[in-house]
Order: C-alpha cells, then structure tokens, then sequence
C-alpha cells in the first residue's frame, strides 16, 4: 500500500549529477555517443512516467540504471533489426570509440568476447563505479550472480593476458 | 602477477572516456516524457474510440467554421509542461515568493519559479496573473492590488492538461474579489469585481466567455486568459466559454459556472458513473496501524496549526502531517485528541483530519477513531469551491486498502495517491459524476463512494429554484436578522434558506433543495433539524429548521418552565432566544412538536450557548 512514488526532483537530481555515466554505460551498449544520449533521454523519460512502479526495493539509482541498460539494448536491437550497425558496435576490436588507436592489451577482444550480461556487469562496474547490489538491482539478478559474473570475467582476462605474457 | 582491475580500469578509460556532460537536457525529458503519457493513455483506447472520434469530427465542423483547427496538442502547452510560461518575475518577487512558501504549511516545491502571465487593471485595481508549475500541479495566482487587494491561487494537477481533448484548461470562473467594505457572501446583494481565468495552447488566440450580462473577449497571452469584470449588476454569471484559433474555429471548454448563493446553483451535469458500483469483498472496522502505535510517519504536525480551535475538537494527543503525492503540494493532518468533544463522550479517542492544499483549500473533519471505517474502509470529504474549477476528494483508507481509483464521467479513471493510509485526489468538477473505488491487494472491490455532484450543483428543476421568496424574518439586535425562504415544490423537490443577516461579520447562508414534503427524517425525529445561531453580539440566538408537514406547530420551554411557540411557516421554523433566557454555560432547552390535533408527536433536547 505504502508505494513511494520518487519525486521527479530526486530523479532529475541523479540525472544532473550522473548523466555523464549513464551516457558512457549507454554509449558503450550501442556503440555510439549520439545514440547513447537518446537511449539516456529515452530511459529518464521512462523512468518519469512510469516511477510510481518503482517499489523501493533497492535504491532509485540502481532502478534507473535497469531502465538506463534495458533502453540502451533496445536501442541497440533496434539499430541492427535496421541493419544500421552492426550488433555490437562497440568493443568488436575493430573499432574505436573515441578515435583513439585501438588498445593492443587484449581488453577490447575480451570484452567483445564477453556473453552479454558479464559484459554489461562489467560496464556498471568500471564505467559506473556501481557496487554489487546495484549491479544485481539494475540487471535483475542476485548479488552473488554478480560477483560470479565479474570473477568470471576477470579470471577469463587474467587468462588471456597471461597467455599473451607468455 | 597482473592486477586486473587496475588495467581493466586504464584500459576502458582508454578506450571510452568519461564523456562531457554538454549534451545533458533534463528539459527534453520532461518533454519526451509529456509526449509518452499521452501516448501511453491513447494508445489502448485508438481502436475504440475511432469511430466516435470521426463523428465528433464531424459534429464540430459543422457547429464551428473549420471544424478540426482546433486540434490540440500536448506540444502548444509546452510551456506549461516546462514550468516556463510567460516572463520570469523580478528577484524580489521571486523572493517573495518564495519566502512565503517557506512560511506556508502546505508550500510548493522549493526552487519552483514565479512566471509573470497577463497584467490588466479594473475600476482603480491593478490584476496580474502569475503562473507556475509545482511539481506535478499547475497554478494560476491572480494578485489584485490597488481598490481592492488580495490574492487568489488556483491549481491543477499536470494529468488535466495531458487528458484534455480542448486546447485550454479553465482554472477558476467567477473568482470573487470583494472590496473591503463589501459584505461576505454578497454575490447575489452586491455586485462584485470577479476574475475568470486558465491554460491555452500555443493555437489560441481568443476566448470568450459568455455571461448572464453578455458576451466578453478575455485577454489571451503567455499560454494563459485572464478575464476581469467590475460589474455593475448583481446576480451574473459566465454561462459558458470558447476558445477560439487564429483561423476562426472555435471548441467549447468544460467548466462549471460559481454558484449564486445556496440554491442558484448551475444544474447537475448529466451522465453516468463509471466503475465498479458494487463490492467484492465487505469490509469494516478497519484500522490505520501506524496511528494506533503512534509511529512519526510524515512530518511533524506544525504546532502553530494547533491553535486553531476547529481543527483539533478536543485535547491534542498526537499528530502527523502527510503529504500522499510528492509531486502535489496537497498534505493532511492527521490528529489524535482525547475525544472529551466527541459525541457521545465515552472515552474513545478522537481522530480529526485537516485538508491544507496547496491553493488555499481546506477542511476539517472530526469524530470517534474507532468509528471512521465502521461502514467501510475509506472514510472521504469532498471539498468544491464556487469558482475553482476542481474538486478535492480527500481522506483516510484503512490499512484494508491498497489501491485507490477514481472513475470520471468520460470513462477515464485516476489512480489516487495513496500513502500512510491517507489519499488526495483533485478532479474537474467537469468531470462528474464520478466513483471512488477501493481495492485491496487482491484487487477486489472493498468499498465504493459514488457522487454524483461536486456539491455545487442543484438537482432541482429551474422552478423550484426561481420560485423561492421570503417567508418570515425575525429581527434582533443592530440590524441582525434570521430571513427564511422557500420555493415552490417542483417534481417533489423544494428549495429552501436561513440567511443570517450580520452587518458587521457579513451574511450567512444555510440552504439548498431537497424533497419535500419531508418523509426520511434522521432517527425519526422531525425535530432533529433544529439548530442554533448566534444572533448577535448581545448573545441572542437564532433558532431554525425544517419540520415535516404534519408538525402544526412547535414550542420550546426553557429551563424555568417558560414556554414559547416558535414560528412556524411551510415546514421552516424560526425564533429568537434572548440572551436572558441562557442562564447557564450550556442550557438546556426542550423542543415539542405537535399534530393539527394538538396532540405531541415528538420531542427533544438541546444544550445551546457555552
């Protein structure tokens, strides 16, 4: 009985003081800055008209980044069902998204390599700073899949990188 | 050993910096957001209402010049869905305002921005219309300064502009500015400065509303009309209002026009209530947990409000201040006494709720806590103004409730806020007749309250209403007078009033039109109408009430014995107790009634004065 409907106030206030990271997370799940911006525009939109179904279940940032990624890989779908882009467009270790020469650490392949949602586990992590429980809350998953999921995909790097050590 | 983190870390940094915050817009997506509610709302609905949609096309092409013209669009108030219509205000108004926020109890949101909308001047008296979003409401504030000075606020929820098929929202019809000198009350006795004013789109370039006393262009600017008459005539009224576009073509906005004293009330609108009518599952004797273990939910109940005697009947034991929506201005006080007021005292708690909206509305209900869910869990009020154009739907739920949803007239429903067992819903008065529903969490109905006026209308025939003239009057002391009237019966209906005439407080008036000849009477007692006013300031009191037609006569006895008759005259009773006669703090008075035969056919009891 007691839904807590978040005052757009609160909504708008993460969205000055993170939109930067919601842009980056974005941008990193469809491959392009602009496409990114619309997928952030879109999800806050969302999260506007639909916040009464936030449950307070976790914290709001963490909800809104479940709308942010669901938005972004909406997007991201649609581009490719409209041929547009190839899917993924971002870390497929061809190209590079801010211009700069392609890294030859092995981090970009990995990361292309990674199945989507340790993918996007790792994007919240270290383009959000986003600690576990909101990982879990924003992927709908449990906190100890997120954990597993990052481990997992440390020690696939860590393996890769040390194959190329070696 | 290779830290992992560390380089994934450099690495993604590398290769997708932090971006620059330039393209950050918070106002695209409010806009954005704007568009999807209306999307989201039409969108179920398309495929029924298209058919209806191309014969309404065709109706209003042919009663206006083009027909389709007027087809508005959430984008032409997008000023509005910004908070940014008109001019901003000085830094000292805006100032202010804000201060003034700050001291209210039911303040708007902080930071929310004074807009300038329309400035026009009346017989001496400068109007300027402010405008401002807070929050999920929209409010008009019309300042008046000069001959005569005070300020009106009226708001709407955002929802009204996103679900209105006409491309301007009527705010408040009628509104009143009485001079100082003017009695209260004086609409029908004095003629009186009065503002009617709202919400245009981008498309409209006139409105024109039409009045008892003839036809007038309001000022159109800064999404806003604003329309101000010093009238010479009493008894005048805006009937209806068109907004009108740059080509010509014309729609009629929904409003309902301010009522004239008790019973010069506009006609009920016609329609029928939507929703569910009858109950799933019945329940009562609810109870609201948080409450009955005083737990600080809300905020604090402002002392200052304390003071005021007609919010809290009884000594004051605990209270919270809830505010249901976070996007409305709208809270409730909900508070605790010892219940020593209620009657009957025997010792259960009091429960008194207090409206404190954001416009300047309010309302105060008292009475037993154990009692307020016993026919069901909502416990509601409904408060209406005269020339507001929205009603406020307000209360309690017991912790049986999970959802609360309002059906209007048109087939739309509003899901009302609910939080800490308390609810505020504001809906155009437009839109009646509606029905509050109850579910609970197994979405069953649990309660209904159907209404199918906003309080301001009159069932009763135009005869029935035009046909009322003085009865008697009864004099007391420096012009005070207790004036009854009555109607003719029209369709079993009659229309019947107590004015108190007070030349130093202003007038009142008790009133309005129900059947007669009276059958139903509460508890079967045809005395139980009976009340008292305070005549004047020797103390002196008014009695009055109806009686059912068989009651020839009435009398009271007071204390000592002494008998009166009261007058009598087509069921309304009236008579003057003299302040000498109250000997007591709260003296006891018996009131008899009599058949044609002389024989007593009932009586009762009432403590008056103290």
């Amino acid at each position: 009985m007691d839904r807590a409907k978040p005052p757009a106030s609160e909504i708008e206030s993460i969205y000055r003081e993170r939109y930067r990271h919601f842009l980056r997370v974005a941008t990193a799940i469809v491959g392009d800055e602009a496409t990114g911006h619309d997928a952030v525009q879109e999800a806050f939109s969302r999260v506007l008209t639909q916040r009464a179904s936030f449950r307070g279940e976790g914290p709001l940032e963490a909800w809104i980044w479940r709308v942010v990624v669901n938005a972004a890989r909406h997007q991201r779908r649609s581009r490719a069902a409209r041929h547009e882009s190839p899917e993924p467009a971002t870390f497929d270790g061809t190209t590079s998204l801010n211009g700069h020469p392609e890294s030859d650490s092995g981090v970009r392949t990995w990361i292309a390599a990674l199945p989507e949602r340790q993918r996007l586990a790792v994007f919240l992590r270290y383009f959000a700073d986003l600690d576990y429980q909101s990982i879990a809350t924003a992927l709908e998953i449990e906190v100890g899949t997120v954990a597993a999921t990052l481990s997992s995909a440390r020690l696939a790097l860590r393996r890769s990188l040390e194959e190329v050590e070696r | 050993m290779i830290d992992v983190d560390a380089l994934i870390v450099s690495e993604l940094d590398r290769m997708l910096p932090l971006p620059s915050g330039g393209r950050a817009n918070w106002q695209e997506v409010v806009d954005r957001a704007g568009f999807r509610r209306r999307r989201t709302k039409s969108r179920r609905r398309l495929v029924s209402i298209a058919a209806a949609a191309i014969v309404a096309a065709a109706l209003v092409a042919v009663t206006t010049p083009v027909g389709a013209a007027v087809v508005r669009g959430l984008d032409g108030f997008a000023s509005w869905i910004s908070g940014e219509p008109g001019q901003p205000v000085s830094p000292a108004e805006q100032q202010a305002f804000q201060q003034e926020n700050e001291r209210s109890w039911s303040g708007f949101a902080p930071g929310t921005a004074l807009r300038r909308l329309i400035q026009t001047s009346a017989s001496g008296t400068s109007y300027t219309l402010f405008g401002f979003r807070s929050g999920d409401q929209l409010c008009l504030r019309l300042v008046a300064s000069g001959a005569v000075s005070a300020t009106r606020t009226r708001c709407a929820p955002l929802r009204a502009l996103q679900t209105a098929k006409e491309p301007a929202l009527v705010i408040a019809v009628d509104e009143p500015f009485e001079s100082a000198s003017a009695p209260p009350n004086g609409a029908d006795t004095v003629p009186e400065p009065a503002a009617s004013f709202g919400i245009v789109s981008d498309g409209v370039t006139k409105v024109l509303l039409h009045a008892d006393d003839g036809n007038h262009e309001a000022l159109v600017a800064s999404n806003a009309f604003l329309y101000v008459t010093d009238r010479t005539q009493v008894r005048v009224r805006v009937r209806s209002i068109q907004a009108i576009a740059g080509d010509g073509t014309s729609v009629a906005l929904p409003f309902q026009s301010a009522p004239l004293g008790m019973i010069d009330l506009p006609l009920q609108r016609k329609g029928a209530p939507q929703g569910p009518a009858k109950v799933d599952r019945r329940v009562s004797g609810g109870t609201i947990g948080w409450l009955d273990a005083r737990e600080p939910r809300g905020e604090p109940f402002p002392a200052e409000l304390l003071r005021f005697p007609e919010l809290v009947s009884g000594s004051y034991v605990f209270g919270r201040l809830i505010q249901p929506d976070p996007e409305s201005a709208d809270r409730m006080g909900v508070l605790l006494t010892d219940g020593s007021l209620e009657k009957p005292n025997n010792g259960e708690p009091g429960l008194c709720t207090a409206l404190i909206a954001g416009d300047d509305t309010g309302a105060t209900l008292c009475g037993h806590f154990g009692r307020r869910f016993q026919s069901g869990p909502l416990d509601v009020g409904m408060t209406s103004s005269g020339a507001g154009q929205f009603s406020i739907f307000s209360g309690l739920a017991s912790d049986d409730v999970a959802q609360i949803k309002m059906f209007l007239a048109s087939g739309a429903t509003v899901e009302g806020p609910l939080k800490d067992n308390v609810f505020i819903v504001r809906v155009a008065r437009a839109s009646f007749p509606v029905r509050l529903v109850a579910y609970d969490d197994q979405q069953r109905v649990i309660d209904v309250h159907t209404y199918v006026s906003d309080g301001m209308t009159n069932p009763a025939p135009w005869q029935a209403r035009s046909s009322v003239h003085e009865l008697f009057r009864i004099t007391a002391g420096a012009g005070h007078a207790l004036i009854a009237r009555a109607g003719d019966t029209v369709g079993g209906v009659r229309c019947t009033s107590f004015r108190l005439s007070d030349p130093v407080e202003g007038d009142s008036v008790d009133g309005g039109c129900s059947p007669w000849p009276l059958t139903d009477m509460p508890q079967g007692n045809p005395l139980t109408l009976t009340a008292a006013w305070k005549a004047d300031s020797a103390n002196n009191v008014f009695l009055s009430g109806e009686v059912p037609d068989h009651v020839a006569s009435v009398t009271v006895t007071f204390p000592d014995g002494y008998v009166r008759k009261l007058r009598l005259e087509q069921g309304l009773v009236g008579y003057l107790v003299p302040a000498a006669e109250l000997t007591g703090s709260r003296t006891l008075l018996v009131y008899r009634a009599y058949d044609k035969s002389g024989a007593q056919i009932a009586q009762r009891g009432e403590r008056i004065g103290g």
